[in-house]
Formats: C-alpha cells, structure tokens, sequence
C-alpha cells in the first residue's frame, strides 16, 4: 500500500480480514529526517495493524499478528538535498549540478543544509564510536580465548 | 572508521520503528557503499535527539492531547495484557527510538533480513 491515508490501510485490511483475504503487508511513503509526518499516524498505525485486540494468537495468523505492517520510506535523502558542503562544491565546479524534476530545484534549502550538517556532526561521532567499539568486541573475543 | 552522513540520515529511520527497509535511489557505486554502512551505524538517544532539534516537528492534534496518549496507552495495555507486545513499544514518536545499544553491545553487522528476523523474534511474547 502505497502513500495513502492510514485510515484507508486500516479499513481495507480490516475488510481483508472480514472476508478471509490476505491484509497488506507493507506500507511505502515519505519519509526522512526533513518530512516526518510520517510519524503522526502512519506508524503508529503500522504497529497496530500487527496486534490483535483479543483472542488466543492461532497459527494461520501467526505472521499477521506479531509482524505488523512493514514500512518502505522513500525520499529518506531528501530527494538527494541532504548532502554535504563539499559534495555540493564539487557538483558546480564539475558542473554535475543534481536532478531537477517534478517542479524541483536541485539546491538545498536552509533547513535541509543546516539538517546537513547536523548530520556531519553525528557522523563524526558515530565514526569515532564505531572504532572503540570494535575495539571493545575485539577485547571480548581476545578475554574469551 | 568514516561515517557518511547519507547513512546516518538512513540508520536515524531504522531506528525509530521495526520492519523498515529504506527506497534509496544512488546515482553512483559510492552511494551504495555508503547506504550500506546505514546497516552498521547505531544511534545513541542524544544523538538522535539532537538530530530532531535541527527542525522541530510538530506533531499537532491529537498527537499533542494528553487524552489521546491515555487512549494509546489504554489500546497498548489490553495488547499486553491478553496478546502479544512489549511495554517499551509505546506508541509516543519520541519513545519509539530503540534503547541506547552502543554503550552496552557493539553494532551488529547483520544483513537485512537478520536483523529484521532477530527483531521480530524479539517482539514474541507468548501470553
């Protein structure tokens, strides 16, 4: 099911259930860092489709029960806007420049070059954090022989 | 160890709900490489936290309601009680973040359907 309403997704799989269909099993949208509405109703709306209100969970809906509806985010990147500074250097000195569709320019707005270099930060971080720990698995595996 | 910030922009997704498997669209080898690492990354709650302070998201009504978290909590109680689920599944987007696992354990190098696979093994709760 795609980028439609949660209230659709539950009724339609309600209906599935109703007449011994299959229900849906995953839901695609938009949905990244810099588009979050995402998170509103859709997701909470995925969990609950997985969850029987009552009743003894049976085998033949063993996997509707515990899986929920899986999600597909497209547009995670912003459509391409979430890059670097120097990224966005290089493209106009090659003069690659980004794709332009739908309307859509290629340049950053300011909050998707300030979401950017939040994530500049977090991923020098998360870089550093990575080497302690695999240092640390490292040390696990050395202590356990 | 370099961390792409793509992959931190895709690893923030996989960590604020279970059963996601991002759309990436890469022009280029090094942006594949680069969405794969997403896999390897994982996000502390500060990080996160700061991430979602860049741009303030509002969730808006009824999300902001009290009453409507005690008729999320009240729904997410009789799962428990007579189904399946887990008391840290809250239905609140803030708390949806999964626990701070970098401090504790080190990031697990999974592919795709292991992890997907392990996380749905640990949502099973037999009542």
């Amino acid at each position: 099911m795609q980028d439609s309403p949660a209230w659709i997704v539950s009724k339609a799989n309600q209906y599935a259930r109703d007449h011994g269909k299959t229900p849906f099993s995953v839901y695609q949208g938009q949905w990244s860092l810099m588009q979050r509405s995402f998170e509103r109703d859709i997701i909470p709306m995925a969990r609950a489709e997985g969850k029987k209100l009552f009743g003894p969970i049976r085998f033949n809906n063993f996997q509707t029960c515990i899986a929920g509806l899986a999600l597909t985010p497209w547009g995670v990147l912003s459509e391409g806007r979430l890059r670097t500074d120097a990224e966005d250097k290089m493209r106009r000195e090659t003069g690659e420049l980004g794709r332009t569709y739908r309307g859509q320019t290629w340049e950053r707005s300011e909050e998707e070059k300030k979401m950017s270099a939040a994530l500049e930060v977090v991923a020098e971080e998360v870089g550093a954090t990575s080497i302690q720990a695999g240092a640390y698995f490292c040390q696990l595996i050395l202590n356990s022989e | 160890m370099t961390v792409c910030p793509f992959a931190v922009a895709i690893a923030y997704l996989l960590h604020k709900a279970t059963h996601v498997f991002p759309v990436v669209g890469g022009r280029k080898v090094e942006h594949l490489l680069a969405n794969i690492d997403a896999l390897n990354i994982s996000l502390t709650r500060k990080q996160i936290a700061y991430l979602e302070s860049v741009n303030p998201f509002d969730p808006g009504f009824p999300s902001t309601q009290f009453v409507c978290h005690v008729f999320c909590c009240a729904f997410h109680y009789v799962n428990v009680t007579f189904c399946i689920g887990r008391w840290d599944d809250t239905y609140s987007c803030d708390a949806n973040c999964r626990k701070d696992r970098s401090v504790a354990s080190p990031p697990a190098h999974h592919t795709v359907s292991t992890i997907d696979l392990s996380r749905s093994m640990r949502n099973i709760k037999y009542k």
